[in-house]
């Protein structure tokens, strides 16, 4: 077999972040190749760069023998690359036919309704997509049949190579995926199968190379190496033995937090599990799988379809955040700059915004009071009181993060929910974060977070929840655990090394 | 089954904006004629049509620029500048007609194309860079015809103002062919990109949409029409008059959103549009004829713009209302 893509020492900066530092591998005709590797790993940019969004800024690829550097889609496309993207690029407010049809629609000057009607009619046929209606606006369809529309307007463009960005994270029934992609690969299409689950990649690929840090580790033949193999990989030489971290508390049901029992809502299934007074619980588990479902149900960002939440045997209703800070839970969320922070207001407003009844008198705030009582929950988070007058825009991104903290604690929160506090911040102010988390949970707070960098949940939890397709897999207990074993739960597997100490 | 099929061809024609301006257009003309005037008379049909027209081509124009998701408050300064400009360069007779028409629509090219570069070029917010042309327009507006005055071709303001074989408004006609131009260019590939980007730029971008260019054109496309209607104005009133424009593009604005266009762009169309400022005129008429002090007539048009908004509001809770039970 011939090679149809070769990677040779490609690299991708974005700002202070190096994306991708050293990728090359080969990707030979015919057949399925998995990419694989942990979030941040370089999947995203790598993608991104093939179907003609990212330029590199070194390196060379070359694509069917000849020198491939897409500056737009369509070119790509031209070239005979095209990308079913994670975050579909669907319209909603057009018709299924119009979408597969995007962006050429016509040849003429006008667009004929039934021409693309009969497109459609043949595509979706094509992909086994018949029961739906080429009229329906793509806003109607459920996200199952959103991925798999975009799947299927991606083969739809007969491409020599397919990028295929986690297709089954939506998909409830990946046959449908299976059984096109065989089709496509008899007729010899080439694939570039991104993926987490082991599974599938074992079903689907004969060759894989593992991505970590923005470097390709390896590529291989799938049948020569074993699951437990690729995880060592992922996760990087050393990481495999256990760490200890110096904290692992065990904790008895005498001094049960929060306990959430049977909890159900967005993708979660039937989750149980306690918060104990002063413990730190980790979650682990890849994009998508129920743990940001988790986290807005416990802010009240989200209904719950079912299960019940109780803090100190009080059950909870928990309809809007307001009603979660009432009950004592705080939420640091992940995208500071859309969810996090007011924008144009001063850092001390952006401290003081929950508690603001706290710092008044007859309904007036007092700046006196304000500047008092905020001061105090600065030092805890170690913010420079200097900032305060700022506008907190003109903060690093840090700094940010704890001013939200600073929020949160004067809010009186007893139990902290923590959304991946630690993307995209420097390593100081990483270190100082985890000791301030620490510092809240010996005065006898909880804390539930999630972090994508799993070392950081092996570093500084008491224990760890592993979350797969929406239930909680595994649970660590209080014994040591590794990274590696995190993972295989996380990608749906068993792990079988040394892990009960 | 039946009956959830029923129901949702219900909240589809309630979510459809030109259906329920339609029905609200039918509700206040039956008021309107059971007032007792003579509403049939070729008159009265031609006082309808001739109040409404250059409201209805101006919502036009501003419809493609709200589908796009953007906001155009330059409307009412195009108007008031190509009516100042016609009414002083116009020139008289049949030449001076189609020489008013062709300064018009310039008047709404350079401006729409001002608008449009510094949109889509120089990222400016749409609302902020279209306040300041309209300022600019009714500035430059002052500076040409300081006071009321001036004079037009009488054929644009006779024969445009008419109706023909005593019957058929000249107006009407006009109404129906901004109509078919919409309806062509909702058709062309151009209309479904104005669609695709008022719902999501970024995945206009990934799938493939020229999407700044697509913005230009749109302003432009909009310039175009509100000179037009500043044409049509200016066909009523016969004379050249500089004062501020602000009622009339507020209520530019309420035709789009009685029309059941939605604001935040990718929904909507303009034939809701074009019924939604006959409702306004048609609206005046009937307050008049049941012998309502004019003014009242501003709360009963706020009223009405709710109304509207809050059926077309209506479906979307009803629809989701039935995911969650399905």
């Amino acid at each position: 077999m011939r090679n149809l893509l070769e990677i040779k020492g490609v690299k991708k900066r974005f700002g202070a972040t190096q994306a991708l530092s050293d990728v090359s591998f080969t990707v030979r005709e015919g057949g399925a190749h998995a990419i694989i590797g942990e979030n941040g790993a370089g999947k995203s940019t790598l993608i991104k760069m093939l179907s003609g969004i990212h330029l590199a800024d070194e390196g060379q690829i070359l694509f069917d023998g000849k020198e491939y550097r897409p500056r737009s889609k369509e070119e790509a496309r031209a070239a005979g690359i095209s990308t079913a993207f994670q975050e579909l690029s669907l319209l909603p407010n057009l018709t299924i036919s119009e979408n597969l049809a995007l962006p050429r629609l016509t040849n003429g000057l006008l667009v004929s309704r039934k021409k693309l009607e009969e497109h459609a009619v043949q595509v979706l046929h094509t992909y086994h997509l018949s029961h739906l209606s080429p009229r329906d606006l793509v806003g109607k369809l459920n996200l199952a049949e959103k991925q798999k529309l975009e799947i299927a307007r991606a083969f739809s463009h007969r491409p020599k190579l397919i990028l295929l960005d986690e297709p089954t994270a939506a998909l409830p029934d990946p046959e449908w995926l299976f059984e096109i992609i065989r089709a496509e690969m008899a007729k010899g299409t080439t694939v570039l199968y991104i993926s987490h689950r082991m599974q599938e990649v074992r079903e689907l690929c004969r060759y894989g190379t593992v991505l970590r840090n923005g470097r390709s580790i390896s590529t291989f033949e799938m049948d020569q190496v074993s699951d437990q193999e690729i995880i060592q990989m992922m996760v990087g030489d050393n990481k495999g033995v256990l760490e200890d971290t110096g904290r692992r508390r065990a904790f008895t049901a005498t001094d049960p937090g929060m306990e959430v029992r049977n909890l159900s809502g967005g993708k979660l299934r039937d989750v149980s599990f306690t918060l104990h007074k002063g413990e730190i619980l980790g979650v682990a588990g890849l994009e998508g799988m129920g743990q940001n479902d988790l986290f807005r149900i416990l802010y009240g960002l989200r209904e719950a379809k079912g299960g019940t939440i109780a803090i100190e045997g009080r059950e909870l209703k928990l309809r809007s955040p307001r009603d979660a800070l009432k009950a004592g839970i705080g939420f640091v969320p992940e995208e500071r700059k859309t969810e996090g922070i007011f924008p144009g207001l001063s850092t001390l407003n952006n401290v003081t915004a929950s508690s603001l009844k706290r710092i008044s008198s007859f309904g007036m705030i007092t700046g006196k009071r304000e500047f008092g009582q905020s001061a105090e929950y600065t030092v805890k988070v170690e913010l420079d009181p200097k900032y305060l007058g700022r506008d907190i825009l003109a903060l690093s991104g840090g700094n940010q993060q704890k001013a939200v903290m600073a929020r949160v604690m004067m809010s009186d929160a007893k139990y902290l929910l923590v959304f991946d506090p630690t993307r995209g911040v420097d390593v100081g102010t990483k270190a100082a974060f985890f000791e301030m988390m620490r510092a809240y949970a010996d005065e006898g707070g909880s804390v539930l977070w999630y972090s994508t960098d799993l070392s950081e949940l092996v570093h500084h939890s008491d224990r760890c929840l592993v979350f797969y397709n929406g239930r909680i897999v595994y649970d660590t207990g209080s014994k040591r655990f590794s990274e590696a074993e995190l993972l295989a739960y996380a990608t749906g597997g068993q792990w079988e090394g040394e892990s009960s100490a | 089954m039946m009956k959830s099929i029923a129901n949702s061809r219900w909240t589809s024609l309630i979510s459809n904006g030109t259906f329920v301006s339609l029905m609200i257009f039918i509700v206040v003309f039956i008021v309107y004629a059971s007032a007792g005037k003579a509403v049939f008379t070729s008159f009265s049909m031609n006082n309808l049509f001739n109040n409404t027209v250059a409201l209805a081509i101006a919502a036009v124009g501003l419809t493609l620029v709200i589908l796009i998701g953007g906001f155009d408050l330059s409307v009412g300064g195009v108007l008031v500048l190509s009516n100042v400009i016609i009414a002083t360069y116009g020139g008289e007779g049949v030449s001076g007609l189609f020489f008013s028409l062709l300064l018009v629509v310039l008047t709404g090219l350079i401006v729409g194309a001002v608008n449009g570069f510094l949109v889509s070029y120089l990222n400016i917010q749409s609302i902020a860079a279209t306040l300041g042309t309209m300022i600019v327009c009714e500035g430059i507006a002052l500076v040409i015809m300081p006071a009321p005055g001036g004079t037009v071709s009488t054929i644009l303001s006779r024969n445009l103002t008419s109706a023909l074989f005593g019957w058929l408004p000249v107006a009407s006609l006009i109404i129906l062919f901004v109509a078919l131009v919409w309806l062509f260019i909702k058709r062309t590939r151009f209309g479904v990109y104005m669609y695709a980007i008022g719902a999501d730029e970024r995945a206009s971008v990934q799938a493939g949409i020229p999407v700044k260019r697509v913005k230009f054109g749109t302003f432009v496309l909009a310039g175009i029409f509100y000179g037009l209607a500043g044409f049509m104005h200016t066909a009523q009133t016969a004379s050249g008059d500089p004062t501020s424009s602000m009622i009339f593009m507020l209520l530019v604005f309420a035709s789009v959103a009685i029309g059941g266009t939605a604001f935040g762009g990718g929904k909507g169309g303009a034939i809701g549009s074009i019924i939604g400022a006959g409702i306004l005129t048609l609206l005046q008429k009937t307050l008049f004829a049941v012998g309502v002090s004019s003014f009242y007539t501003n709360i009963f048009e706020g009223l009405i713009l709710i109304v509207a908004v809050l059926i077309g509001g209506l479906s979307v809770f009803l629809s989701k209302r039935r995911e969650e039970t399905a």
